[in-house]
């Protein structure tokens, strides 16, 4: 299998990072911002950007949803709010290449996420 | 925080101006709803189905940070009013409703909060003296943001030299010069960061930027520019609501205003509304790249700008200079906004330094309010037989639930939520008996 490409931006980089390769430790990861991720995402550099920010709607994603679309972007934790397998699957069925997060909860969204990414 | 007729006034007509922002799609406060908006406005999103973004995306913040600091300040917040302002325009069918409903939750908001603060002070066991103590780091954490940016973007090591640089100037720069320890730590930190950005981009050179995106961009700037008067009129009144005293603009200024505006007009009072302005203006500069960058992609602007126009009310004589200065803080900015997003276009290191500053921050006043929220517990819990090592117990049993239960309420919010909590379990104990005062 070929390993993940994942660009991080938004919150909490360093976490983030950490929090990927331990969910998965062959996982590329290059940190960037959200609107250096946009050129990556474009000429598939990376395959998924991961974000985090306190809503996991806003700083987190919100310039992909402007570059790369809506329809490739959603939030698969809020905040206050937990990851849900069964809605991370669905978005993963959409399409949907952009995750944002609340930065509260990284450990938890992003080791499901990783999960249900791999499964594909 | 008093409820008087001017008061329920400037507050009713703000949320009234920004409801009806929202419904317009002309501005909105939360980042994430903003590239949303295009969406409806282009037609690929229904009113209904943006309702539930923007609810799901602020729903925490308002119950939590909102509340929460609201109650533990006695002033009301942006994620208290103008979050919620955003889902009651978004969510109003008609364009006359948005204002109407806007009007009367800051109605609500106003009320409700002076009531409730007003039953905590008179409670038994002190609450609202102790909730004093929360604050009591804040600008000292604060002042720790740039050496907790640098480690995060240029690691451990350039860390920890530039913290040991730091707290030399930290200890012997007060005592030859009349600048505060905080100010020392956070000028320091600050020229070290950018010292450090700066050398790292000349290293690098010019990288490739997705900058000629921005610039596709100037109908959307062009719209919001068609928008001027009224993101001006919210400019204003979000400003006067600061020099009322009734309005706090962000966690890392709310705590010490409190305090300030709670000392009545001293001279001890002035100087630190000057220090949490300036702190208010450091966390403004920060939060430029996200706001224009999101402003400029989508055409939605935010109801308080670059958030400059907190700084203004806070330091203004009068509230009409006040209210004179938010708007033409507004006009200046909208002005630059189309310069701001090409600059940062260019220079994408400078997003990723905004990412690490506002994530330090974050982390650095988190850090302080918790410490401070601790310390608060302990001392109501100290004014009771269940003594301070009591009230520690009770605040860290809420934090520490809040935790394992996957963080309902945000890290912002929980020490001063988990004070408050303290506050009212000790109250009641000693009604039934179990805590006396001592």
């Amino acid at each position: 299998m070929i390993a993940m490409r994942i660009a991080i931006g938004g919150m909490l980089k360093n976490e983030m990072q950490q929090a990927i390769l331990k969910a998965d430790p062959t996982a590329e990861t290059i940190i960037t911002t959200d609107m250096g991720a946009v050129p990556m995402l474009r000429n598939g550099q990376v395959d998924y950007y991961f974000g985090a920010c306190e809503s996991g709607g806003g700083a987190a994603i919100s310039i992909l949803i402007g570059m790369i679309g809506y329809s490739k972007c959603c939030t698969v934790c809020k905040t206050g709010g937990r990851p849900k397998k069964e809605e991370i699957k669905k978005y993963v069925a959409e399409g949907k290449i952009c995750f944002g997060m609340a930065v509260s909860n990284i450990d938890e969204t992003v080791s499901m996420l990783i999960e249900v990414l791999k499964a594909q | 925080m008093e409820v008087n007729a001017l008061n329920v006034i400037i507050v009713m007509v703000a949320c009234a101006v920004t409801a009806y922002l929202s419904h317009m799609g002309m501005a909105v406060f939360h980042d994430g709803i903003r590239p949303v908006i295009p969406e409806y406005i282009e037609g690929r999103m229904h009113r209904t189905e943006m309702t539930t973004v923007a609810f799901g995306l602020s729903v925490g913040f308002i119950a939590s940070v909102g509340i929460g600091n609201a109650l533990a300040t006695n002033l009301l917040n942006p994620w208290l009013l103008f979050l919620a302002t955003d889902i009651i325009g978004i969510a109003s069918p008609k364009k006359w409703l948005a204002p109407i409903l806007g009007g009367l939750y800051g109605l609500l908001c106003l009320t409700g909060i002076g009531g409730i603060n007003m039953v905590l002070t008179g409670l038994p066991v002190d609450l609202i003296g102790g909730m004093g103590e929360v604050g009591n780091y804040v600008v000292t954490g604060f002042a720790i943001f740039p050496v907790i940016a640098i480690i995060m973007q240029f690691g451990f090591k350039t860390g920890a030299i530039t913290a040991v640089i730091v707290l030399v100037f930290r200890f012997l720069g007060p005592s030859f010069t009349p600048i505060s320890g905080d100010a020392w730590t956070m000028m320091v930190g600050v020229i070290a960061l950018v010292v450090l950005c700066v050398a790292k981009d000349a290293k690098n050179g010019k990288k490739e930027s997705d900058a000629d995106n921005l610039n596709i961009f100037s109908e959307r700037v062009a719209r919001i520019r068609k928008n001027l008067p009224f993101l001006m009129a919210s400019g204003a009144l979000i400003a006067l609501a600061c020099s009322v005293h009734i309005f706090a603009g962000s966690d890392v200024s709310m705590f010490d205003l409190s305090k300030a505006y709670a000392m009545g007009d001293t001279a001890e009072a002035s100087v630190l509304i000057r220090t949490v302005a300036t702190n208010e203006f450091m966390r403004g500069l920060s939060f430029i790249p996200l706001i224009a960058t999101t402003a400029v992609t989508t055409g939605v602007y935010g109801v308080a700008g670059f958030t400059f126009v907190y700084v203004a009310g806070y330091l203004s004589p009068n509230p009409i200079i006040a209210a004179v200065l938010g708007a033409v803080i507004i006009l200046v900015e909208v002005m630059l906004l189309g310069l701001i997003g090409k600059f940062l276009g260019k220079f994408p290191t400078m997003r990723d330094a905004s990412d690490n500053i506002r994530s330090s921050m974050n982390t650095c006043v988190e850090f302080a309010l918790l410490i401070g929220s601790i310390a608060a517990c302990a001392t109501m819990g100290a004014s009771t037989t269940a003594g301070a090592a009591g009230g520690f117990i009770l605040g860290g049993m809420v934090y520490l639930i809040n935790e394992m239960t996957g963080r309902k309420i945000m890290r912002m919010a929980i020490g001063p939520v988990a004070a408050i909590a303290t506050g009212i379990i000790l109250n009641l104990t000693y009604l039934i008996g179990l805590t006396p005062l001592i």
